[in-house]
């Protein structure tokens, strides 16, 4: 039975969360199940394709959207507008968020359909519909699991990694009252059922946006489900919410980017639908939502730009670092307690955020710096070299502590004599701690909290 | 008959879980009518396009026993996606466009072929006609937004509904089309 879902960084402390996750059998189970087939699609695409050089200018084109990013947005919010959408430039989540309340309030509406969306997640959009009295309905499949059970998404592309077929069955079951049987075919049926009632109601529809296209003011949202398509064409009201990074210069590059997206995400090289919309319904259509409204969210994005921590903007949400991360393959997605988890979320948490709330002390630390998300990265984030970065900016008391230590060290392996002295000490401590086993799994003293969730090898290469 | 692009077209359209063939104009009607009678489709919603009269496709549908609605429908949105017993529908559609390298259909929203349309049924039957295959997705997509206005919408679209959130493996008919066959003419 899960807790009531609490709003981010009001969780317990990242020590608690790891140990609750770390203890989790069935989510370890899942998470490498899910790791090992993004592993075995992403060795299929660099076999096919040359996926180097096309990271290659996926980065060079994210660099320059990026450096021009003013412009660009200056560009894409004048072709909407010209195309008979809205455009809203939100400075804050709560901006955004106040924004679409407003106009749910203003239109009456009962039910909103959203497709996937982490902006909506980062802005809070469910909560403060659910506030003013708006029924909200995830239609992503992965995401309405996470609402029926009350939980918050564990990945940015796969939101229920962590739930197998007897548990989703189960929230079905109490769902609607009726039989359902624990397999994937008749729970898909199920859900494709129960969400066209939803479609078919809803006022408003709101998704997020991939990348806007600044040529043309088009909106690209990817999908597989079909989703996507429904809650952009068939409500009265689209609502796009879109981060203010989120945009390219032409179709050129969209064209690009569309591509290594769906093949960096999950080692395939289409995505199944891609809705690309330039405007609300014109004079004779018969779908299509009667008004657009893009929402650009700043949020503290625009104030990266021109600091050492720029790269983070690149960022096109495919989720392949996760995958990556063995850090994240342990502990999953809720244990960040953000909506961006994950090597990415580590960053992008608390640079948006800023860097002394509760959660950017933790994320930045949740890493091996192994830099396996670096190379997984379709547009080349350092991320590796980010985390360090930050981890610098965060001055709590005991990051100020273990600064003193880390430069008693520094200092002390200097000293090539101190070294070698320092190694063989070490390792004879370890034989003696570890008596006959190849790990220690607990140091004494104060140096046992950091062996409360890792283990040190007593010979090298341990075994 | 069938070119080199075509051939690749068809090719990569396996590769997305999709199907199709090359036929003739003569051909197309009664490719169409046995493939909606393979799918067990009892009704077709079918684009108002010069295309669909050309091929003759809403006289042999019907000739087959199943109901064609033409596009604008003025069903309802909860007849269109199923609900209340609805017959089965499959869409059919004429793509503006298709992408030899990825399998992918550019489906163009207008006043005679809505953007949902590939979307709210059961099944998808496209009728591409060979000539508007191009290698790859840039050119597809320079082509589509080339002259202004603009179309308001354009669904780009690779194989059947899918979704991964169960345990990763791939299930179809998510909210989309369970199956998508491309008719390629001429």
């Amino acid at each position: 039975v899960s807790d009531r879902p609490v709003g981010y960084g009001e969780g317990p402390p990242l020590r608690e969360r790891t140990r609750r996750a770390v203890a989790d059998r069935t989510l370890r189970g899942n998470l490498a199940s899910s790791a090992a087939s993004w592993a075995a699609g992403r060795r299929r695409m660099r076999d096919e394709q040359d996926f180097d050089a096309m990271r290659d200018r996926a980065r060079a084109i994210r660099t320059e959207n990026i450096r021009r990013l003013p412009e660009l947005l200056e560009q894409l919010s004048e072709r909407v507008i010209a195309n008979g959408g809205y455009v809203m430039r939100a400075p804050t989540r709560d901006a955004a968020a106040t924004y679409i309340v407003n106009l749910a309030r203003a239109e009456g509406a009962t039910v909103v359909a959203k497709s996937k969306s982490m902006a909506s997640e980062e802005i809070k959009l469910n909560e403060a519909l659910e506030a003013a009295g708006v029924r909200v309905v995830e239609t992503d499949m992965g995401e309405w699991i996470l609402q029926l059970a009350e939980e918050r998404p564990s990945h940015i592309v796969a939101p229920a990694v962590h739930k197998n077929r007897a548990e989703i069955a189960e929230l079905f079951r109490r769902e609607s009252g009726e039989d359902i049987p624990d397999d994937r075919e008749a729970l898909i049926a199920h859900a494709r059922r129960r969400l066209r009632e939803d479609f078919a109601a809803a006022e408003i529809g709101v998704s997020g946006v991939n990348i806007g296209v600044a040529e043309t003011g088009t909106l690209c949202v990817m999908e597989n489900e079909g989703n996507a398509r429904l809650v952009t064409a068939l409500p009265r009201i689209h609502v796009a919410i879109m981060g203010a990074e989120r945009v390219v210069a032409d179709w050129d590059e969209a064209a690009h980017i569309l591509q290594i997206l769906p093949m960096a995400a999950i080692g395939d090289d289409a995505s199944t639908y891609v809705n690309l919309i330039s405007g609300p319904r014109r004079e004779g259509e018969t779908d299509g939502p009667q008004e657009l409204h893009l929402i650009i969210l700043d949020g503290g994005r625009m104030s990266l730009r021109g600091t050492r921590f720029e790269e983070a903007l690149h960022c096109i949400r495919c989720g392949a670092c996760l995958y990556s991360c063995p850090m994240w393959r342990t502990v999953g997605g809720q244990a960040y307690d953000s909506p961006y988890s994950g090597p990415i979320g580590a960053v992008i948490t608390p640079l948006l955020e800023g860097t002394s709330s509760p959660r950017a002390t933790e994320l930045p630390f949740l890493s091996s710096l192994c830099g396996a998300c670096h190379d997984a990265c379709p547009v080349g984030i350092p991320l590796h070299d980010l985390l360090v970065r930050l981890r610098g900016e965060v001055r709590t008391r005991p990051h100020r502590r273990r600064d003193r230590v880390m430069r008693l060290w520094s200092t002390a392996w200097r000293r090539p004599a101190v070294y070698r002295a320092g190694v063989r000490l070490t390792r004879l401590g370890l034989r003696i701690l570890g008596r006959r086993r190849s790990w220690v799994t607990r140091l004494p003293g104060p140096a046992g909290r950091w062996t409360s969730q890792r283990d040190l090898p007593t010979r090298w290469p341990p075994r | 008959m069938a070119t080199a692009l075509t051939d690749r077209f068809l090719a990569a359209l396996e590769r997305r879980r999709a199907d199709g063939r090359a036929v003739t104009v003569a051909d197309a009607a009664a490719a169409c009518v046995d493939r909606l009678g393979a799918w067990g489709a009892r009704r077709a919603l079918v684009a108002d396009d010069d295309l669909v009269a050309e091929v003759g496709v809403v006289a042999a549908l019907t000739d087959a026993g199943i109901e064609v609605v033409t596009w604008p429908a003025d069903l309802g949105w909860r007849d269109l996606l199923g609900l209340d017993d609805a017959p089965p529908t499959c869409a059919v559609t004429v793509p503006t466009a298709a992408v030899a390298q990825r399998g992918t259909l550019l489906i163009t929203g207008s006043p005679g072929h809505g953007r949902s349309l590939d979307a709210v049924g059961w099944w998808h039957l496209a009728l591409l006609p060979s000539e508007r295959i191009v290698e790859t997705l840039a050119e597809a997509l320079t082509g589509a937004f080339a002259d202004a206005p603009h179309p308001s919408a354009v669904s780009l679209v690779s194989g059947p509904s899918r979704t991964s959130d169960i345990e990763k493996i791939t299930t179809y008919g998510a909210h989309g089309a369970l199956a998508e066959h491309v008719l390629v003419i001429g």
